[in-house]
C-alpha cells in the first residue's frame, strides 16, 4: 500500500518538476525576449530584403528542370527533368573545361589569397605614415580599371613584336616569347594579373581589421623584447585570423565562379586548350540557339557544387578553430 | 640589447620598405601607362612606343566623352543614387550584422544559414526582373537600389568585425547599467566601428559607383542612367551595321575612337573615387578599444 | 512609405502612358475593297500637297486604304529599336510624321542594352508595338513567332495593305523566300539595300613589288616567292627585317581557303555539286593549311596572327615604316589608313594553287536582311504600322532612311538625278548619317536606283575590288537557309564543338605545334565522333529546303 502511494507522489513530483521545468523554460526565454527583441528588430530590413529580392525569384530556378517558354510561363513550360543537366556533362568538352574552371581556381586561391594579407601585414608595420598612404593609394587603383582595358593591356604588354615584358627579356639575352600563343602560360597570365588588379584593394579589410588590434597588445610585446617581426607572427597575425577564416571560407565558395568576361578577353586560337572555361564554352552554345533553362541549369550545377564547398570548409573550420560562418 | 633590437627592427623596415617599393613601382607602371595612353595616338599604343611618356598627342578621348551631354547627367545619377544606396546599404547591413555578432541570439546559426543561401542559389535574371516590376520598381532608383540593399559579404566581413572587438562582456555590463540593446549599439558600439563603418561605406559605395547592369535592365529612361552605362554605352558606339561601302571608314573611325576612350573612361569614372579614398582612410585608426574589460 | 506608394504612381503613370500610347485607335473591320494599284502618287519627299483627308479615300475605321496621311486622327506606333542616334529631334522623322500622321514612340537605346530590354520583354509581357534594327535574329523569330505568338504574322496585311512592298518582292527575287519562317508564314520586314559583292579580300603592298622588281604573284607558289623577297630584301628600306610579310587576323585565315579549294568560313559549309560540304574536312583545307604552315615556319607570316587583337592589327598598317606586304580587310583604308593605302597597296587577285586550278572566295552578303522588323501581339493598330512601312519603302523615303533627308547628303533633283553633297567640316558622310536618320528601319534599294546613286571614294574602291574577284566568286550560290527551332536545338553543341576544334587544330598545325599529316586520320575520325553526320543532316535539310523555295 505505501509503495502505491510512494509511486502516486513520486510521479506526481516528476510531473510537476517537468511542469516546473516548462515554466521555467518558458519564463527564461520570455525573459531572454524581454531583453533582446531589439536584435531581432535589428534584422527585419535585412531579412525583409532578402525574402523579397532573393528568396521570391527563386521560384524562377525550376526552369532548368523545364523547357522555358515565357508564354507558357515558369509552371506552364514542360518538365524535362535532367535533360539539360544531361546534355552538359555529355557534351564533349565537359570534363575540359569543368578541370580548366576549377584549376584556374585553384591556383587563384592558393596564390591570390595569401598575398594580400601580407600585403596588409607590411603596410601596418612599415614606417612612414605619408608613404604608406601613397602606397595605398596607388596600389588600389588597379581595381577601378576595366577588365575589357585590362586585357588590352595584357595583350599589348606581352606581345612578342613590342611588348613590355619581352623587351625586358630581350635586354637580359633572352629570347622572345609569345605568351599568349601558350595554354602553358594562360593560367599564370590571369592569375597574376588578377593579383596585380585585387591586391590593394582585398587588403583594405585585413588592414582594417589590424587596426582593431589593441596598441596594448603590443606595447606588452615590445616589453617582452619582440622585434617587429616576431610582433607581426605573434599579434598582428593572430588578431586577424578570425578575418582571415572568414574570407577563405567564402573564396572557397566562389571557386566554380570564374568570370566570363575576362577569359573571353584573354581567349585565342592557340591557348584555348587552358582557356575555355564553363562559362565561356556556355556562351559559344548560347550563340547557335538561345536557351534560358540551359544556362539556368548550368547556373545551378556551378551554384550547387559551390555551396557544398562552402558548406564543407565550414564545417572544417568549425571543427578546428572558433570561427566559422555558421 | 637595445641596439641588437634597434637593429633587427631597421632591417626589417628596410627590407619592408624596399619589397614595398618595388611594388608600388610595378603596379603603378599600367597606371601611368593608362594616364599617358589615353592622351595619345591609340595607333602608336597599340604599336608599343608609348612606354614612358605620351606620343601623338591628343585630347580627342576626353573630348569624345565630354562632348556627351549625357556623361553630366550621368555623373550626378551616378552621385544620387551612390548617397543614397549606401545609406540604405548602412542602415540595412550594420544592425543586422551587430545582432548576428551577439553570440547569445537565439536561431542565430539558422538565420546565419538564412542569410547565405541566397549568395549561392538565386532565381535568374528575369524572376528577379519580374519581382521589381511586380513591385512598381520598374524605370526608378529604388529598382537600382533595394535588390541590392544588402551584401551578405559585406555584412558578414561586418559582422566578424562586431564579433572581435565588440565583447558580449560589455553588453552584459551595460545592461546592469540599464542599457538597452539598442542604446547600446547606438551609443557603444557603433562609435567604436569607424574602421568597419569606413569599410562599408568604401566597399558598397564603389559597387554602386561602378554598377550599370541593374540600370541597363531596369531603366527605359535615358535621363535616368548612371554614368558607367553611359561610359559602357559610348564604348559600343561602333554602329552594328552592314559593312555597306562607306561604313567602313566610319566604322575603322570609331573603332579607333573607341581605342583612344578606352583609356579616358577609366579616369574619368575612377578619378571621384580615388580622392574619396583618403577621407575613407582617416578612419582607419590603430586601436580603438576604449576600457576593455579584461583583467 | 510614402516613397513607395509615390513611386507606384509614378510608375503606373508611366505605363498607362506607354500603354495608351501603344493602343492607337484600331482599325474597323468593315470594307474589304483592294487598294488602288496606282503608287506613283504616294508619298514623295517633293510632294507638299500631302493631302488632310479631305479626298475621297477608302477607309478602314481610322486608317486609309491609300495615299497620305495615313491615318485620319494622330495614331501612335511604339518602336524597340536599337541605334546610337536622337529620332525624335531628327527632321526625316518630323517630315514623315507631318506626312504620314503616325507619330512614333521611339524606344531607342545602344545595341547592348536594346538587346536586353527585348530579352525581358518576352518575359515580362510587356511588348512595344514592334521591333526594328538589328535586335532580332532567326532565332527569335523561332522562338517567339511560330509557336510563341509574341510576334504576328504580317503576309496578309502585305498583300493587303502594302502594295509598294509587295512590288519591291515581286521584282527582287529570292527577297519574299528568305524571309518566309520554316512554317510557311512571314513575320518579319526586311532591310533590302546594297551590299558588296566581296566582303574581306586581300591586298598586296604594290610599291614593294615595283622596289623589287617583281610581277604580281599569279599563284601561290609565286606568292610565296615574293613573300621571301618580302623578308629579306628590306623592301621599306629602313636597314631592319621588320617586314611582316603576310598578316591577317588568326581566327578568319578561313577566308583564304578558298585559295586551295573553298572558303572555310562560319559554319564551314559551301555548295559544291548541287550538295553541301563540309569545308573543314576537304583535302583543299588539308593544302592549305599546309600551306600557310609552310609560310608560318619560315618566318613569312605573321607570328602574333592568333594573338593580336583588333587594335594591334590595325595599329601596325599604320606605323611609320610600312610593315605589311600582304594583309587582309574589307577594302584596306582601315587598316593601313586611307593615304597610305592609296599610295602603296593594291588588291591581290585570286591565287590559284598546284591542286587548284579555280580558286574561290565568298560571295558577298545578301541583299536582304530578313529580321529588320517584327510587329508584336500588343499592336493595336498592326495595319496602320504595315502601311508606314510600305510608306518607308517608297525609293524615295528609303533613299533618305538610307542616308538622311535630301539635302543633308544626297540631294535629288526635279529631274531624279541624285547628287552627292560633302559633308560640312569636322564630319564625316557617316557622322552626318549618324545624326540624320536611322539606317537600319526596313527600306528598300533596289539595284537599278543603286546603279544611279553618286558614290563616294570608297565605295568606287570597294567596287573595283568586286570586279577584280567577281570571276572567282564561289559558283553555287549559298541559299539564305532557316534553321527551325528543333534544328538550332539539334546542332548547338555540335556547333560549338566542331568550330572549337577545327579552329584549335588548325592553328596548331599552321603554327607548327603539331604535324597536319600525320594527324588528319585522326581529325576526320574525330569529326564524326564530335557529331559531324548530325550536323551535316540538318544543315542539309534547312539548305535544300530553302533552296527548292526559291
Amino acid at each position: 500500500m505505501s509503495n502505491k502511494i510512494d509511486s502516486e507522489k513520486i510521479d506526481k513530483g516528476s510531473e510537476r518538476r517537468l511542469q516546473k521545468n516548462t515554466q521555467e523554460k518558458f519564463q527564461k526565454f520570455k525573459y531572454y525576449m524581454k531583453g533582446n527583441y531589439e536584435l531581432y528588430l535589428f534584422l527585419v530590413p535585412a531579412v525583409v530584403v532578402l525574402i523579397l529580392f532573393s528568396y521570391w525569384p527563386i521560384y524562377g530556378i525550376q526552369i532548368a528542370f523545364r523547357d522555358y517558354k515565357p508564354k507558357l510561363g515558369f509552371t506552364g513550360s514542360p518538365w524535362v527533368g535532367m535533360k539539360h543537366f544531361i546534355r552538359f556533362f555529355e557534351s564533349t568538352y565537359f570534363w575540359v573545361v569543368l578541370e580548366n574552371t576549377l584549376k584556374i581556381s585553384v591556383y587563384q586561391l592558393l596564390a591570390g589569397f595569401p598575398i594580400p594579407i601580407i600585403f596588409a601585414l607590411m603596410l601596418n608595420a612599415m614606417p612612414g605614415k605619408r608613404y604608406r598612404k601613397l602606397i595605398q593609394t596607388v596600389t588600389y587603383a588597379p581595381n577601378f580599371i576595366s577588365t575589357v582595358v585590362l586585357c588590352g593591356m595584357l595583350i599589348l604588354f606581352l606581345s612578342p613584336r613590342v611588348g613590355v615584358f619581352n623587351l625586358i627579356i630581350e635586354m637580359f639575352g633572352g629570347d622572345k616569347v609569345n605568351f599568349m600563343a601558350q595554354p602553358e602560360y594562360f593560367r599564370t597570365i590571369y592569375v597574376v594579373s588578377g593579383i596585380w588588379q585585387s591586391m590593394g584593394w582585398n587588403s583594405i579589410i585585413y588592414f582594417a581589421a589590424l587596426s582593431g588590434i589593441s596598441p596594448e597588445l603590443h606595447e606588452a610585446a615590445i616589453v617582452d623584447g619582440a622585434s617587429k617581426f616576431k610582433r607581426i607572427l605573434h599579434v598582428d597575425l593572430p588578431g586577424i585570423v578570425p578575418t582571415i577564416v572568414i574570407l577563405l571560407i567564402l573564396n572557397f565558395g566562389s571557386l566554380m565562379s570564374v568570370g566570363f568576361e575576362k577569359v573571353f578577353l584573354l581567349q585565342n586560337d592557340q591557348n584555348v586548350a587552358t582557356a575555355e572555361t564553363i562559362a565561356t564554352y556556355v556562351y559559344k552554345m548560347g550563340l547557335v540557339n538561345n536557351d534560358t533553362s540551359f544556362s539556368t541549369a548550368i547556373g545551378l550545377f556551378n551554384s550547387v557544387i559551390n555551396l557544398i564547398l562552402l558548406t564543407s570548409m565550414n564545417y572544417i573550420s568549425r571543427k578546428f578553430s572558433d570561427n566559422s560562418l555558421w | 640589447m637595445k641596439k641588437i633590437k634597434l637593429t633587427s627592427n631597421t632591417v626589417f623596415d628596410v627590407v619592408t620598405i624596399a619589397i614595398l617599393t618595388i611594388i608600388l613601382i610595378v603596379v603603378a607602371y599600367p597606371l601611368y601607362f593608362v594616364i599617358i595612353a589615353s592622351i595619345s595616338d591609340p595607333a602608336q599604343v597599340s604599336n608599343g612606343n608609348v612606354m614612358f611618356y605620351p606620343i601623338g598627342f591628343t585630347f580627342d578621348g576626353y573630348l569624345a566623352v565630354f562632348k556627351e551631354s549625357q556623361v553630366i547627367r550621368g555623373f550626378l545619377n551616378s552621385l544620387l543614387y551612390t548617397v543614397v544606396g549606401t545609406v540604405v546599404n548602412l542602415v540595412v547591413t550594420i544592425p543586422a550584422a551587430f545582432a548576428l555578432s551577439r553570440p547569445n541570439l537565439k536561431g542565430k546559426g539558422f538565420i546565419m544559414f538564412f542569410f547565405i543561401i541566397p549568395m549561392y542559389i538565386s532565381g535568374g535574371m528575369i524572376p528577379t526582373y519580374l519581382v521589381v516590376r511586380n513591385l512598381s520598381m520598374l524605370d526608378t532608383m529604388w529598382s537600382l537600389i533595394l535588390p541590392g540593399a544588402i551584401s551578405i559579404y559585406n555584412m558578414i566581413i561586418c559582422r566578424t568585425f562586431f564579433q572581435s572587438t565588440i565583447d558580449q562582456g560589455l553588453v552584459e555590463a551595460a545592461k546592469i547599467d540599464g542599457c538597452t540593446n539598442t542604446k547600446f549599439f547606438l551609443h557603444i558600439a557603433l562609435p567604436l566601428s569607424g574602421a568597419v563603418i569606413a569599410i562599408m561605406v568604401l566597399y558598397y559605395g564603389v559597387g554602386h559607383w561602378n554598377a550599370y547592369f541593374n540600370a541597363m535592365i531596369y531603366l527605359s529612361d535615358s535621363n535616368k542612367f548612371p554614368l558607367q552605362l553611359i561610359l559602357r554605352t559610348l564604348l559600343t558606339k561602333i554602329p552594328k551595321s552592314t559593312e555597306m561601302a562607306g561604313n567602313v571608314q566610319e566604322a575603322m573611325r570609331q573603332a579607333q575612337v573607341a581605342e583612344l576612350m578606352k583609356y579616358s573612361l577609366i579616369i574619368v569614372s575612377s578619378i571621384p573615387v580615388l580622392i574619396l579614398y583618403p577621407f575613407i582612410q582617416k578612419h582607419f585608426v590603430k586601436g580603438v578599444m576604449i576600457g576593455s574589460i579584461k583583467g | 512609405m510614402r516613397k513607395k506608394s509615390f513611386t507606384k504612381v509614378l510608375a503606373t503613370l508611366m505605363a498607362v502612358t506607354i500603354f495608351a500610347a501603344g493602343c492607337g485607335s484600331g482599325n474597323g473591320g468593315g470594307s474589304t475593297s483592294t487598294p488602288a494599284s496606282d503608287t506613283s502618287a504616294v508619298g514623295t519627299a517633293a510632294d507638299s500637297d500631302g493631302g488632310t483627308g479631305s479626298e475621297e479615300r477608302e477607309m478602314e475605321g481610322n486608317l486609309y486604304l491609300t495615299g497620305l496621311p495615313i491615318v485620319k486622327e494622330k495614331e501612335t506606333i511604339t518602336i524597340l529599336i536599337d541605334s546610337t542616334g536622337d529620332p525624335d529631334n531628327m527632321e526625316l522623322f518630323k517630315m514623315f510624321e507631318e506626312q504620314t500622321n503616325v507619330h512614333v514612340e521611339w524606344l531607342v537605346y545602344p545595341n547592348d542594352i536594346a538587346t536586353e530590354k527585348k530579352n525581358l520583354m518576352y518575359s515580362s509581357g510587356d511588348y512595344p508595338d514592334a521591333v526594328g534594327g538589328w535586335l532580332l535574329k532567326d532565332i527569335d523569330i523561332n522562338q517567339y513567332a511560330l509557336n510563341d505568338d509574341v510576334f504576328v504574322e504580317v503576309g496578309d496585311l502585305i498583300d493587303k495593305y502594302a502594295p509598294r512592298i509587295t512590288e519591291v518582292f515581286d521584282n527582287f527575287p529570292g527577297a519574299r523566300s528568305s524571309i518566309t519562317a520554316p512554317d510557311g508564314n512571314i513575320y518579319t520586314i526586311p532591310l533590302i539595300g546594297p551590299q558588296a559583292g566581296t566582303r574581306f579580300v586581300m591586298h598586296i603592298n604594290q610599291e614593294w613589288l615595283d622596289t623589287l622588281n617583281l610581277d604580281m604573284p599569279k599563284d601561290t607558289e609565286e606568292l610565296y616567292e615574293v613573300l621571301k623577297a618580302f623578308k629579306e630584301k628590306d623592301p621599306n628600306g629602313n636597314g631592319k627585317a621588320d617586314e611582316i610579310p603576310f598578316s591577317t587576323v588568326g581566327a578568319n585565315i578561313g577566308r583564304i581557303y578558298g585559295w586551295f579549294g573553298l572558303p572555310d568560313e562560319t559554319i564551314h559549309i559551301q555548295m559544291q555539286d548541287g550538295q553541301p560540304v563540309f569545308t573543314a574536312g576537304t583535302e583543299g583545307f588539308k593544302n592549305a593549311t599546309k600551306y600557310f604552315a609552310r609560310l608560318f615556319d619560315e618566318g613569312l607570316l605573321d607570328l602574333e596572327l592568333f594573338t593580336h587583337d583588333a587594335a594591334q592589327y590595325n595599329a601596325k598598317g599604320k606605323t611609320e615604316d610600312a610593315l605589311y606586304g600582304v594583309f587582309e580587310d574589307w577594302s584596306g583604308p582601315t587598316v593601313v589608313g586611307t593615304d597610305r593605302y592609296n599610295e602603296m597597296y593594291t588588291a591581290l587577285p585570286v591565287l590559284p594553287s598546284p591542286d587548284c586550278d579555280n580558286p574561290t572566295y565568298r560571295q558577298g552578303d545578301s541583299w536582304v536582311f530578313r529580321t529588320q522588323f517584327a510587329i508584336t501581339s500588343a499592336a493595336g493598330n498592326p495595319a496602320t504600322i504595315i502601311r508606314w512601312l510600305d510608306f518607308l519603302y517608297e525609293e524615295d523615303n528609303s533613299l533618305q532612311v538610307y542616308m538622311g533627308k535630301y539635302g543633308v547628303i544626297y540631294d535629288r533633283a526635279e529631274d531624279g538625278t541624285i547628287t552627292l553633297i560633302d559633308p560640312p567640316e569636322g564630319e564625316t558622310i557617316e557622322s552626318m548619317r549618324n545624326l540624320s536618320t536611322i539606317s537600319s528601319l526596313p527600306l528598300a534599294i533596289m539595284p537599278d536606283i543603286y546603279n544611279q546613286l553618286p558614290k563616294n571614294v570608297e565605295e568606287l574602291n570597294k567596287n573595283s575590288i568586286d570586279a577584280l574577284y567577281a570571276p572567282y566568286i564561289v559558283p553555287e550560290r549559298m541559299p539564305s537557309y532557316w534553321l527551325t527551332a528543333e534544328e538550332s536545338d539539334a546542332v548547338s553543341t555540335i556547333q560549338t564543338d566542331l568550330d572549337k576544334f577545327v579552329k584549335d587544330k588548325r592553328a596548331a598545325w599552321i603554327t607548327g605545334q603539331s604535324d597536319i599529316d600525320a594527324e588528319w586520320e585522326d581529325y576526320l575520325a574525330q569529326l564524326d565522333k564530335l557529331g559531324l553526320q548530325k550536323y551535316m543532316e540538318v544543315y542539309t535539310d534547312a539548305i535544300m529546303r530553302s533552296l527548292a523555295s526559291e
